[in-house]
């Protein structure tokens, strides 16, 4: 079991974060303070700490070269996170809190944002790993 | 203006308002996030009564700060050596564990920690805003993963009096766009892959750094760069210190086997008074303020007061010339 800590009506923020996002994870036995206990919902959930921890999308730094000749340019460079399905996709806008319990399911927040959808194509040996 | 200052405790102590930084950070966002409105400074005050981490990574984003109405996050580190019983950020997976999103952000005396074994780029210290502060950090990577950074810096900021270690890519990586500035001031960083990196567009300073047992100690094209200390080779820059045949225990300890210890053991230390005192910090990693221009992140600190005969010699030697 690990308690989830998440953003409440009291911890809300509009354009910031949104209800259910989570903001921590904890073991079944932390306790919290009063404080936690009133600007947040902590709910228990069957999923241990490393369950949750790999639902986290993996984020890389992906470059892209301007020219095949030799130059004095920086390449292109841009991050992206990588979906379920191994797409990586842009991120245009950085959520604060990576992952969010959505009706009772734990899941990444990137694509909550339709600016994080649009999927790029890489070289296929990225998906390798 | 009011200072609004909590306590984070992991342990939960008497007094504790938080038990983890980033449930901090998000509540008292909401009960107030525009510092400059409110005239408020708001002070995050860290330790662990019972040891406990902090495994909670942590985003400052979404505040409204300015130079007079700023965010101090406070460890409780004032050894610059490595502590198991104070306060600690720490992650064990991939991801950011402190980024700091807002501006006008210091963070100090903190220390962080990295030990995941698996692949993914993961940093320490994200600094994506301009204006944030990083000092008198402890800040370390123990796992066996890859692409590991300490500080990954992208904007205008100051990185002071800093410990890094361990980090297999970059211990801090500089690499901001045109026109942003920033100072990398007496760090000491070993055990990596590059110490200090500047890539992309910036103007970086780096003066009176450390770098030591790195495949690349220096790398980059930084606008000032003077008085760094380096054992590869004849050291590196304008007024560069060679440190290749000087490194050794007496400047580099681990007797307790919690975390090595760079700090000044002598005079004849290769770090003592060979730095610059144009744009050194006030004080070191421990807090102590700076008698002579020592590199690295330790002041010497002289246990009995006053001056000691070798350091008036040393003093006589460097000032008024050897005789």
């Amino acid at each position: 079991m690990t308690q989830l800590l998440l953003i409440a009506i009291k911890t809300y923020s509009e354009s910031v974060n949104n209800i259910g996002d989570i903001v921590g994870y904890f073991p079944d036995s932390w306790v919290f303070s009063p404080k936690e206990i009133e600007f947040f919902d902590i709910v228990k959930v069957a999923e241990s700490k490393e369950d949750i921890q790999s639902k986290i999308p993996i984020i890389k730094s992906l470059t892209k070269a301007a020219t095949t000749e030799w130059t004095d340019q920086e390449p292109e460079g841009k991050a992206v996170w990588q979906g379920e399905d191994k797409q990586y996709r842009d991120i245009v806008t950085n959520p604060k809190y990576k992952l969010c319990l959505d009706k009772g399911v734990i899941k990444e927040t990137y694509s909550k944002t339709l600016d994080n959808t649009a999927t790029i194509t890489t070289l296929s040996t990225l998906g390798s790993k | 203006m009011a200072e609004r200052a909590v306590i984070v405790d992991p342990d939960n102590g008497a007094g504790t308002d938080y038990t983890s930084l980033s449930a901090a950070e998000a509540a008292e966002q909401t009960i107030g996030a525009d510092l400059v409105t409110d005239t408020d400074n708001m002070v995050f005050n860290c330790r662990a009564s019972s040891s406990t981490d902090d495994t909670t990574v942590v985003d400052f984003a979404g505040w409204t700060t300015s130079s007079a109405y700023d965010i101090e996050i406070n460890g409780n580190q004032t050894t610059g050596v490595w502590s198991s019983s104070i306060y600690t950020l720490s992650l064990t997976t991939i991801g950011v564990l402190l980024t700091l999103s807002s501006q006008y952000i210091t963070a100090t005396n903190l220390q962080l920690s990295l030990s995941d074994n698996d692949w993914g780029a993961t940093i320490a210290i994200l600094m994506s805003t301009n204006n944030c502060k990083v000092i008198s950090n402890i800040i370390r990577y123990t796992g066996s993963g890859s692409n590991r950074v300490g500080i990954r810096n992208l904007v205008s900021s100051t990185i002071e009096t800093n410990v890094l270690y361990g980090f297999d890519d970059m211990a801090i990586l500089n690499t901001g766009y045109s026109g942003s500035t920033s100072t990398v001031f007496n760090n000491i960083i070993a055990d990596c892959n590059i110490g200090v990196s500047r890539g992309g567009d910036q103007t970086v300073t780096a003066v009176n750094n450390v770098c030591c047992n790195n495949t690349d100690d220096y790398n980059g094209t930084f606008s000032t760069f003077t008085n760094n200390a380096s054992d590869q080779g004849a050291g590196e820059g304008t007024s560069g210190i060679d440190i290749s045949a000087t490194w050794d225990s007496t400047c580099f300890t681990d007797t307790d086997g919690l975390g090595p210890d760079w700090s000044i053991q002598d005079v004849d230390s290769p770090l003592y008074d060979v730095g610059t005192a144009t744009g050194q910090p006030t004080t070191d990693i421990t807090g102590y303020t700076w008698v002579t221009d020592d590199i690295g992140a330790f002041a010497w600190q002289t246990s009995g007061g006053g001056v000691t005969i070798p350091i008036m010699s040393h003093h006589f030697t460097k000032n008024i010339g050897a005789r």
